[in-house]
């Protein structure tokens, strides 16, 4: 069991990484600048 | 592309330049064409952000800075270090008063270019460099590593803040190496992004009013403002630091889960890490150094309340200068050396081993942490409440 958790623990963060980056981009329709810029 | 002269994640820029950087850097490896690149990277982005006007007073200041480092004798290099102090002086007050000149089309200008290169942020690594360059610890640093150092592209629109001991010299790291090191930084960038674009975004649509609300939600948004402005603030950290871990550069972080601090001293042990840290290197330990030299007779405990007096009174300085800010600077002054006293105090009647028991109790813990959340919060809603804009 622990060489295929193993194997399959990069691909699964790949997938957590990518559908995070896609309901970013989704949802960030407004306020793509940060509070602190400028500052 | 360029919405103003704010970097905008929503546009491909920052990632153009970034992908383009990482694979740049990764087929360069680790020759000295590397600073090369990196150096062309962090102009080209001044370029495209602020215009040819941004870059080159970008170029034209680590240059001056070079020669104090490369002159001979003393004299030269101090004379340089000052003027380069006078000029980052009068910069910083028009970054942050041109209200003060406002019949200059010229000062309007050079707002721009100071605001695309985040001019406070490259005001403290310049107060870094300026005084490693007094002190003779800045030998063998080139134009390029300065330039380098004080505008890196990543790190630009709000730091993190590097210490120049931290920076030069470094050690170059191998970009985007391998595949740990390269999901390990998409993580950390996609962590970012969540963070600013999903919970941030859905925090504010939701429940923020920009303190327009009155009565019992007033105390609700002050809450959820101050976790809104750590999870922006957090995001944007988390970014550069994912950002510098494909580019191989050590990024430092700066938040360490603030919301859980205990007191005062830890809450800015764990937020803005690296503006804390600054603080501590140049404004808190030469006072306090300097007091305990000058004045032998003053107690520690004095001789370090009027340094988180003078530290902390210019920190709020640095972050507007205005009535307001030198207030809050003031307030969490005041916090800082209240808690100070107080830990002194518990120490001396209970001892080590007391004192030890006492901060482990967990109900004590929970009181502590609501109190310092709360504090923060107010502190934070006092200089965005419009009603106190007045302050100036």
């Amino acid at each position: 069991m622990r060489p295929i958790a193993d194997t399959l623990r990069t691909p699964i963060k790949i997938a957590w990484i990518a559908l995070r980056i896609l309901i970013a981009c989704w949802m960030g329709k407004r306020g793509t600048y940060f509070f602190y810029q400028g500052f | 592309m360029v919405q103003g002269y704010l970097l905008d994640l929503g546009q491909p820029l920052f990632w153009g330049v970034l992908a383009i950087a990482v694979i740049s850097l990764t087929i360069v490896g680790r020759s000295s064409a590397r600073f090369w690149m990196l150096g062309c990277t962090n102009a080209a982005f001044l370029w495209i952000l602020g215009g040819w006007k941004c870059m080159a007073l970008a170029v034209v200041f680590s240059a001056s800075l070079a020669a104090a480092v490369w002159c001979p004798g003393r004299r030269w290099p101090r004379a340089l270090v000052f003027g380069a102090s006078a000029a980052l002086a009068l910069m910083f007050v028009l970054h942050k008063r041109a209200d003060l000149l406002t019949g200059f089309l010229w000062v309007r200008d050079l707002r721009m270019v100071l605001l695309a290169m985040g001019f406070s942020y490259v005001a403290l690594r310049s107060i870094e460099l300026l005084r490693a360059i007094w002190e003779g610890k800045a030998q063998g640093a080139t134009g390029l590593t300065i330039f380098n150092y004080l505008f890196p592209f990543h790190m630009l629109a709000a730091g993190p803040i590097q210490a120049w001991d931290a920076y030069d010299p470094q050690e170059p790291l191998d970009p985007a190496s391998s595949v740990p090191v390269v999901v390990s930084g998409l993580d950390r960038i996609a962590r970012g992004l969540f963070k600013k674009f999903v919970l941030a975004q859905a925090i504010e649509v939701i429940f923020l009013t920009g303190f327009q609300a009155k009565g019992w939600y007033l105390l609700w948004e002050v809450q959820i403002h101050y976790l809104w402005f750590f999870l922006d603030f957090s995001a944007y950290s988390d970014i550069a630091v994912g950002a510098g871990t494909l580019l191989g550069i050590r990024t430092p972080e700066n938040f360490q889960k603030p919301l859980s601090a205990r007191n005062i001293i830890v809450f800015w042990e764990r937020w803005h890490i690296s503006l804390s840290a600054f603080i501590r290197r140049n404004l808190f330990t030469p006072t306090l150094l300097g007091i305990m030299r000058n004045h032998p007779g003053i107690g520690p405990l004095t001789s370090g309340s009027i340094a988180f007096a003078v530290a902390f009174l210019l920190c709020g300085l640095w972050h507007g200068l205005s009535l307001r800010f030198l207030i809050w600077g003031l307030i969490h002054a005041t916090a800082l050396i209240g808690c100070n006293i107080y830990r002194y105090i518990l120490l001396n009647r209970l001892g080590r081993s007391g004192l030890t028991s006492y901060l482990a109790n967990p109900w004590l813990r929970v009181v502590a942490t609501f109190l310092t959340f709360q504090f923060v919060a107010w502190s934070l809603a006092f200089v965005l409440h419009p009603a106190l804009s007045f302050l100036r």
